[in-house]
């Protein structure tokens, strides 16, 4: 049976553990309720208390004011979005803000792309009637890193900047500090963007609803209006970005909130590092190489010339003359398009990427192992596990998105284990670090194969239905001298033992590993 | 509130706090952690600096600016009223620099006032010989003699019978089903004695019910508000009562640990509370499968560093993690996701005072005291201007005149309002004296609040606009400053009635009609929330004496 609540006297279904904003959202539109601190990948955190509603037990009956962010909305409940009590509050929570706000909108980078300004105007105040007060308008502005900037006379202390710092990157570099009407924002031990620990994700700025913390691009200014949806060619991630363009030119980056891999989050290089795509050391045309020495050439002439040396080597020598190689750093379309056109138009299986050197005993172990060189999971299981072994992996710098989200699954105390010859972050983290000597991933493998099978934690009725060869493997593993593993790794085999059985009992568990692994096999 | 900081608070679990490691590290540098120290503490618990830094300039203990400070004049609103502390401090101005003298909000020593705070102690100055003593340390000085008496039954004042009395006891309930226990404390309806009333027994099934393997009871003995003293009663001279009603609780809700947060203002209860826990475990009443009933339970103190909101649940909860005390939104309720991000209560001293009561002689004893809604009896603290200030347990539903007139004596000069129930509670006119009776219903139906039941007296004497300027400064500087309307709301209440007081501007009533509206509908807690009652008790009953500082626009001077 569907349950029903009313919003402004009219039925809606809801929806379990939904709270009064969500269903007031997804009943009546996404900016049905104004707020300011309620952010899409933030939780409810209740701080400015704009999007309170009514609610009352009886159609037009008594109510109580509730912050709808974080109320959960329950059955039979008469919610009224917009009464004239809501409507007072509202307007004076905004005035409020206003006694402690500069009042230069027209100047500002945000100007027509800020939230306090839309809230504002929505509500509809025409003037500040308090009288002068302290104010923190004289606070200064943080110009000293190469990205991020800050201007806290117009923060509103929304914690927006400080929960996106926690809850999605999981460095903590941002916080409140002093008290009551003192409090504000500070980056570090109240150092400058530079010298704090700031990785330079842009999460606060793309989250800050001002512009109290924003980019060097100001890359929330309105001026950028034209936006385009892409994928960042950093690392495989995979990120969506939408980049904002003025005449061609780059303006800033933003992650979309509704992008499957990276739910409005994105890394310093996805979000920031793009000034290469204009940089003098690029090349800006096709080169030909003549007589040794490059020379400037039209599309066409490139295009005409390659197609003939191709055509000539191809009758000449065979199409097995040719060979292709690819990049990584190209679009999964690119490298596609790349092999195609070597194995179609050329004629020839000579194509490789350069993944070939980082990813060849991948393809081939897991293609062995499970049927295809790839992934077995996606990246949205790790909401779904309970356990996860990371190898020879430095996902927090080389993969930063993910490696944000493996941080924030270990900072939950879950399992976590990190076989890894560096304390990297997701070391410090973890419950369990195994610190072996470098090369060494086999022997410490081994040794957590030995203990699951031994404590008597593998999963026999798996090993009957879906493996082959175990009692041969079982054979090799016990023949292992531990007291040789333990000395050739490094690694205290107590250690190596509680992890394994760590990973074993744990219903679901996610192995991720690196380049470390694979590279070792070179 | 971050779960994040939370969880990995928890990883070190409550024995070794990062709240408690911040204030080791502030004693060891005059008063203020070192940046070298919070960089430190940030890397053992894995946590942010700025989160060490954010908690750190938080407290009034543990900001920069207390560095250096040595003594701490009381500035809560009954010693306020008593008019003894400008006196205290021009005397202790010429014993320190003005930059050693520091304040600290209430040391429940309003039964005789002139308080101060000085190397771990607190004393009232009552004369120039007297400071003189206090200074160089005189253990006589120290102690502090108020009135302690029930009108009725006696349930928290009553004598404690010693350790063999309550071990015997304790065991006799570990012997039973915890369900059974719990049944029986629920059947005595205790309501939360902390200010909201809820029923404790109701609360403790909801965290009994809660799946976990780790939950927390925690004593909330930050009575924070100015002129209340009634915990610091218990805590300093009932203490086995209150360890008692831990341990059930915990037994009940199976809990393991404990947690006292003491407010730093009370230095006297550490060390008795420290010694019952000892008497405890010398009873073998502490650890590991205690009684061999299966239960594993222990105590942890935690001190508090100066701050009003940590006595809101939620913002101590944070507080013992390290973590800012802001207060968090509900649900997750405490008993669901507390301490750690584990279930947990939080009841009031008084609360858990009740509890041998409880245990001794049924919860049907209990709850035939007092009226029908309010059960049992509550304590009642009068400041020194009654003729007989002190601490007294009436029966619920006892009338305020009785208290005031035939317990307290009288007053010893004439008194226009009682302000009863602490910052939040209502300001109650002398004249309504008569129609109460210290229950919640009748405070509630009286538009007051009975809150904790403290009594502070505003003379006849004393500006009601003084008062309300000096209310509102507090809860200025107590906001957590988390939500809006309250961080912003209150201050400029607050500079609205200085400024009108000093005569520079009369305030728009319109205006401020909005602003009280604003705090009390849009506070993300009660103490934005609660702040306006007893301005508009002020505005209600003392419109003459106020209606000079207002106007309908509101006009500068
Ligand atoms: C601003 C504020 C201050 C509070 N201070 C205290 C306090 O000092 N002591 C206390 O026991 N409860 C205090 N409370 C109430 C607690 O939040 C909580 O309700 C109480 O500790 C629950 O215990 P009880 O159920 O035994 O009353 C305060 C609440 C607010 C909103
Ligand atoms: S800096 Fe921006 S996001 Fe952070 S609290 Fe201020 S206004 Fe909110
Ligand atoms: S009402 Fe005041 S104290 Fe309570 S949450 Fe809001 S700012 Fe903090």
């Amino acid at each position: 049976m569907s349950k029903i609540a009313y919003l402004n006297n009219k039925p809606h279904e809801i929806e379990a553990g939904e709270t009064m904003i969500s269903f007031a959202r997804r009943a009546l539109g996404s900016d049905s309720i104004p707020t300011l601190c309620d952010a899409p990948n933030l939780e409810p955190f209740g701080s400015c208390r704009v999007c309170s509603v009514d609610v009352a037990l009886e159609k037009d009956g008594p109510a109580k004011t509730f912050a709808s962010c974080h109320t959960p909305v329950a059955e039979g409940q008469y919610i009224y979005t917009d009464s004239k009590n809501v409507q007072r509050l509202r307007k004076n929570i905004i005035e409020l803000v206003l006694t402690d706000h500069p009042l230069d909108c027209l100047t500002c980078e945000v100007n027509g792309n800020c939230e306090l300004q839309t809230v504002a105007a929505r509500v509809g105040i025409n003037s500040v009637r308090y009288p002068e007060g302290e104010t923190h308008l004289d606070r200064e502005k943080d110009l000293s890193h190469p990205y991020m900037t800050s201007d806290f006379s117009k923060c509103i202390n929304c914690y927006r900047c400080v929960r996106a710092c926690d809850e999605v990157q999981g460095e903590f570099v941002l916080s409140m500090a002093g008290r009551g009407f003192d409090s504000h924002i500070i980056k570090g031990l109240d150092q400058s963007f530079e010298d704090s620990p700031c990785v330079s994700c842009g999460a606060c700025s793309q989250a800050c609803p001002t512009a109290a913390i924003s980019d060097v691009f100001q890359s929330k200014s309105i001026a950028n209006t034209q936006k385009t949806r892409t994928v960042c060619t950093y690392c495989g991630v995979g990120c969506n970005l939408e980049v904002a363009t003025s005449g061609g030119d780059i303006k800033g980056i933003q992650a979309p909130f509704d992008a499957e891999v990276n739910q409005g989050h994105t890394c310093l290089k996805g979000r920031f590092a793009f000034k290469f795509y204009k940089h003098d050391d690029r090349i800006r045309s096709p080169l030909i190489k003549r007589d040794g020495v490059f020379e400037e050439a039209t599309w066409d002439e490139a295009y005409d010339y390659i197609a003939s040396r191709f055509r000539g080597y191809q009758k000449e020598f065979g199409p097995d003359s040719l060979a292709g190689i690819s990049s990584a750093r190209c679009t999964n379309e690119e490298n596609y398009l790349m092999q195609k056109f070597f194995r179609t138009i050329v004629g020839t299986n000579n194509i490789d990427g350069c993944a070939r050197v980082c990813h060849s005993p991948t393809a081939l172990g897991m293609q062995r192992v499970f049927g295809t060189g790839a992934a077995t999971n996606s990246i949205d299981d790790i909401k779904d596990t309970d356990a996860i072994l990371v190898i020879g992996a430095n996902a927090t710098e080389a993969h930063p998105v993910t490696g944000a989200k493996l941080k924030q699954f270990e900072m939950s105390g879950r399992t976590s284990i990190v076989i890894d010859p560096r304390r990297t972050e997701l070391a410090r983290y973890a419950t369990h670090h195994l610190q072996l000597r470098p090369g060494t991933n086999v022997a410490v493998l081994n040794m957590m194969m030995y203990y699951i099978i031994k404590e008597g934690f593998a999963d026999q009725s798996f090993i009957d239905d879906r493996t082959e060869g175990y009692e041969d493997f079982c054979d090799a593993l016990f023949k292992l001298d531990i007291d040789e593993m333990e000395s050739i790794s490094g690694v205290d085999r107590e250690l190596v033992k509680s992890a394994a059985v760590a990973y074993a009992t744990a219903p679901n568990a996610m192995s991720f590993h690196g380049l470390g692994v694979p590279e070792h096999s070179q | 509130m971050s779960k994040n900081l939370g969880d990995l608070g928890g990883r070190k679990g409550v024995q070794e706090n990062l709240f408690s490691k911040i204030g080791e590290a502030a004693m060891a540098t005059e008063g203020s952690p070192s940046p070298e120290e919070m960089d430190r503490l940030a890397d053992e618990f894995l946590v942010g600096k700025a989160n060490v830094y954010g908690t750190a300039t938080f407290y009034d203990f543990l900001k920069p600016e207390n560095r250096g400070k040595k003594v701490y004049v009381c500035n809560g609103s009954a010693c306020l009223c008593a008019g003894t502390q400008e006196g205290l401090i021009a005397d202790l101005k010429t014993r320190f620099d003005e930059s050693e003298i520091g304040h600290m909000t209430c040391l429940g020593r309003c039964h005789e006032n002139g308080a101060f705070h000085y190397e771990g102690k607190n004393y009232s100055a009552l004369g120039e010989g007297q400071l003189g003593a206090a200074l160089k340390g005189a253990d006589e000085i120290n102690v502090d003699r108020y009135e302690i008496c029930a009108s009725g039954e006696a349930v928290l004042t009553a004598n404690f019978e010693g350790m063999d009395a309550y071990a015997t006891l304790l065991k006799g309930v570990l012997a039973k089903e915890s369900a059974d226990v719990l049944e029986e404390v629920k059947a005595a309806g205790i309501r939360g004695r902390g200010g909201a009333g809820f029923p404790m027994g109701v609360k403790w099934e909801f965290a009994r019910n809660a799946e976990s393997d780790l939950k927390f009871i925690i004593c909330n003995a930050d009575e924070g508000d100015p002129g209340a003293y009634s915990d610091r009663y218990l805590l300093e001279q009932r203490p086995h009562s209150v360890l008692f009603g831990m341990i059930i609780a915990g037994y009940c809700m199976k809990a393991q640990w404990g947690v006292l947060y003491i407010r730093a203002e009370y230095p006297e209860s550490f060390p008795i509370v420290e010694a019952a826990i000892q008497d405890f475990r010398d009873a073998g009443l502490l650890g590991e499968d205690i009684n061999g009933a299966g239960f594993d339970f222990d105590f942890k103190i935690v001190q508090g560093q100066g701050s009003y909101i940590c006595g809101e649940e939620t913002a101590l909860i944070s507080s013992i993690e390290g973590q800012r005390p802001e207060v968090r939104v509900r649900p997750p309720f405490p008993a669901q996701k507390g301490l750690f991000n584990k279930p947990t209560i939080v009841n009031n001293v008084e609360t858990l005072a009740t509890v041998p009561y409880v245990i001794k002689n049924g919860g049907a004893a209990y709850a035939a005291l007092g009226t029908e809604k309010s059960n049992g009896t509550k304590l009642v603290s009068l400041d020194s201007y009654f003729k007989r200030p002190g601490i007294y347990e009436v029966d619920m539903g006892t009338p305020l005149a009785t208290v005031v007139n035939d317990l307290g004596g009288g007053f010893t000069e004439p008194v226009k309002a009682l302000h009863i129930g602490g910052p939040l509670g209502g300001i109650v006119p002398s004249e309504k004296i008569d129609e109460l009776t210290i229950d919640f219903e009748s405070f509630n139906v009286g538009g007051f609040l009975l809150g904790h039941a403290s009594v502070v007296c505003i003379p006849e004497s004393f500006s009601i606009m003084t008062y309300l300027e000096k209310l509102m400064e507090f809860a200025a500087v107590e906001s957590c400053g988390k939500c809006f309307p309250c961080r912003l709301g209150t201050k400029r209440a607050h500079e609205m009635l200085e400024s009108a007081n000093k005569g520079n501007y009369k305030i728009d009533t319109e205006l401020f009609d909005d602003l009280l509206h604003t705090l009390e509908e849009g506070s993300l807690c009660a103490h934005g929330g609660g702040i306006p009652l007893p301005v508009k008790n002020a505005l209600q009953y003392f419109g003459e004496e106020l209606k000079q500082f207002f106007s309908k626009e509101g006009s500068h001077v």
